[in-house]
């Protein structure tokens, strides 16, 4: 081989090596690739199945449950929705400190993007059923402000909700038999269980960033990462790093348990134990798992059986929020303390105490400037809802 | 009765007292070996006072983060003889980061020979955890733990 072959040879592999590798290609480790993958929205498993809710899947409640949720009549002032303080536009949030409704609540709307995975419902899991959690703003006194009767009642007079839920459940109750009153309240949350069922998230620019990089390949234009985000996503999944995966893990970045940050506010600490008061009040609900109204077997309820309950760890812990659609989603924490996802990362630099309980957060041995490649990294987690568009909005003909 | 063990997940065995360096050696072989061959038997140790001999059986599934499982332990006199009586507690956590299980696991059913039920598990991240068990039978209390690594 001469000197010019042997150079246009080098030449060619360079080229050939050039277009399968660009140049800024990250060099991942095979643990780090492990860790981008579990965080991947392909390694979403299906929506998991809700025994106690017999339509969960059916099309006909996804319908009717979209029509509740988007219905201001199921209020006591004929203005509030669900869909009042979780609009579609915000990824379901309301963009509010905490939320309004017939009155201020206590605490900040949480996203429902992917909410059909959790167990556990509200910032202090005090629901244990996506169904049973839809009572709950109903009946709250700041929120919808009705009762059950109420409710029932606006379905009853309504020839074509009356139609859809016979459909679905059978005869409503004609005389209000305590009893029967709570299970046609019940299956009215079992029909907006299966519409936020739907109200699962899309990929995002992180999401096709990672599966091109798992398939060794330069990532098309809308999944580049820039050198901060890549920085900031290395930092995220380090364990002796940004630890952030301890609790924002999986392709939803959330364990769906309850941590102590240090995110409890003082002053408002003698109502806010966090996790410690959700447990009990999960275990009160006559609407739980255990309770006559849930349909399964005992057997079927083992996240309220075997939940923690007598722990020092549950004082101020609070549900870990998904990570996707962060932009959507501002003001963050259980109180919205943090009107901007830079003071929100920035909370794991400065780790305050917690003033009720202990933190688990360790220190971190990091650079400021770091927390603001996390946030360009958070940033990349920008999913969409991937329902169907009509499931966006509000129901037609209404 | 070896059974065999999905990757890695039963890595270790450890105890809360000091016990005999030759049988700790075994176990530490023996994880090596898993670990090499990416497989490991059902991790099985004595309690901190040697009173009784606990099997940790392989899970039905490899265990994944965040997924509610049962396992099942076995529970042996030093000689073998299954123990029927036993009271359990189960308890544990990441001593690394001084935290402990996210659920309350309990030991709902005997299934006999020595065979029992623990329900409620679950490992919300990946790392080193432990599981220890207290064990009451026979008038004697023990304690059992076992590591493992959650990928
Ligand atoms: C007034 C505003 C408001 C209204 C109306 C409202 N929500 Fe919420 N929603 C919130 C707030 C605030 C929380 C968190 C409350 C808490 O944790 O204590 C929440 C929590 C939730 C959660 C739990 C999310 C999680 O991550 O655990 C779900 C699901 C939910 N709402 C669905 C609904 C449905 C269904 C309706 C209608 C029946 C509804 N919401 C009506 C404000 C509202
Ligand atoms: C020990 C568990 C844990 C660790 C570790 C952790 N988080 Fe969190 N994170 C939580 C919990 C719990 C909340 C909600 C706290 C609250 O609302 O009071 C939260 C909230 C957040 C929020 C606000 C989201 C919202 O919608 O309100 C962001 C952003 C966030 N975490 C980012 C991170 C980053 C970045 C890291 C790593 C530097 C990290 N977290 C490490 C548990 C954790
Ligand atoms: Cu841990």
């Amino acid at each position: 081989m001469t000197m010019r072959r042997g150079g246009a040879f080098v030449a060619l592999l360079l080229t050939l090596f050039a277009n399968t590798t660009p140049a800024a290609a990250t060099d991942w480790t095979a643990e780090e690739m492990d860790a981008l993958r579990s965080l991947w929205i392909g390694s979403l498993p299906p929506v998991p199945a809700d025994p106690s809710n017999p339509v969960a899947d059916d099309p006909r409640a996804v319908e009717f449950g979209h029509r509740l949720f988007f219905d201001t009549r199921l209020s006591a002032n004929n203005a509030i929705a669900c869909a009042t303080c979780h609009k579609p536009e915000l990824a379901f949030t309301d963009g509010k400190l905490v939320a309004e409704g017939i009155a201020t609540a206590t605490r900040n709307t949480p996203t429902l993007l992917g909410i059909a995975y959790s167990p556990w419902f509200f910032w202090d899991g005090r629901k244990d059923s996506l169904w049973s959690q839809a009572l709950g703003p109903l009946e709250n006194p700041v929120e919808h402000g009705m009762d059950r009767a109420g409710v029932v009642a606006v379905v009853k007079h309504d020839a074509d909700y009356r139609r859809r839920y016979t459909d679905l459940f059978g005869a409503l109750p004609e005389q209000s038999d305590a009893a029967d009153l709570a299970r046609a309240f019940a299956n009215l949350g079992r029909a907006m269980a299966a519409y936020e069922r739907k109200l699962v998230p899309g990929p995002s620019r992180f999401d096709r960033y990672v599966a091109a990089t798992l398939k060794g390949e330069l990532p098309e234009p809308e999944g580049r990462l820039t050198p901060d985000e890549i920085e900031g996503l290395r930092v995220f999944i380090a364990d002796n790093k940004g630890q952030c995966m301890r609790c924002h893990n999986g392709p939803l970045l959330t364990d769906n348990s309850f941590h102590n940050i240090g995110s409890d506010i003082e002053s408002v600490k003698e109502e806010e134990q966090g996790r410690f008061d959700g447990i009990r009040l999960a275990l009160a609900d006559e609407f739980n798992c255990l309770g006559s109204y849930s349909g399964v077997p005992v057997a079927a309820c083992a996240e309220l059986r075997f939940a923690k309950q007598s722990s020092e760890e549950l004082l101020g812990a609070f549900k870990t929020p998904t990570l996707r659609g962060l932009a959507q989603t501002r003001p963050y924490m259980h109180r919205g303390q943090y009107s901007r996802l830079e003071t929100a990362v920035r909370h794991y630099m400065a780790q305050p105490q917690s003033s009720i309980g202990k933190s688990e957060l360790e220190p971190l041995a990091l650079p400021q400037s770091i927390f603001d490649q996390i946030e360009a990294f958070l940033l990349t987690l920008d999913s969409p809802v991937a329902a169907p568009d009509e499931l966006r909005m509000p129901p037609r003909g209404r | 009765m070896p059974v065999r063990v999905h990757l890695g997940k039963i890595a270790q065995a450890r105890y809360d007292l000091p016990m005999n360096k030759i049988f700790i050696l075994t176990i530490v072989f023996s994880l090596i070996w898993a670990v090499g061959a990416a497989q490991s038997q059902t991790a099985r140790v004595e309690t901190a006072a040697k009173r009784f001999s606990v099997t940790l059986e392989e899970p039905e599934r490899p265990v994944a983060i965040n997924v509610m499982h049962s396992r099942i332990v076995r529970i042996t006199t030093s000689n073998g003889a299954a123990i029927a009586d036993a009271k359990i507690k189960v308890d544990g956590g990441m001593a690394a980061h001084g935290h402990g299980l996210p659920t309350a696991p309990q030991a709902t059913q005997y299934l006999g020979d020595g065979r029992y039920l623990i329900e409620g598990v679950k490992f919300n991240m990946s790392g080193k955890w432990q599981l220890k068990l207290s064990i009451d039978a026979a008038g004697q209390s023990d304690t059992a733990s076992f590591e493992l690594a959650l990928k």
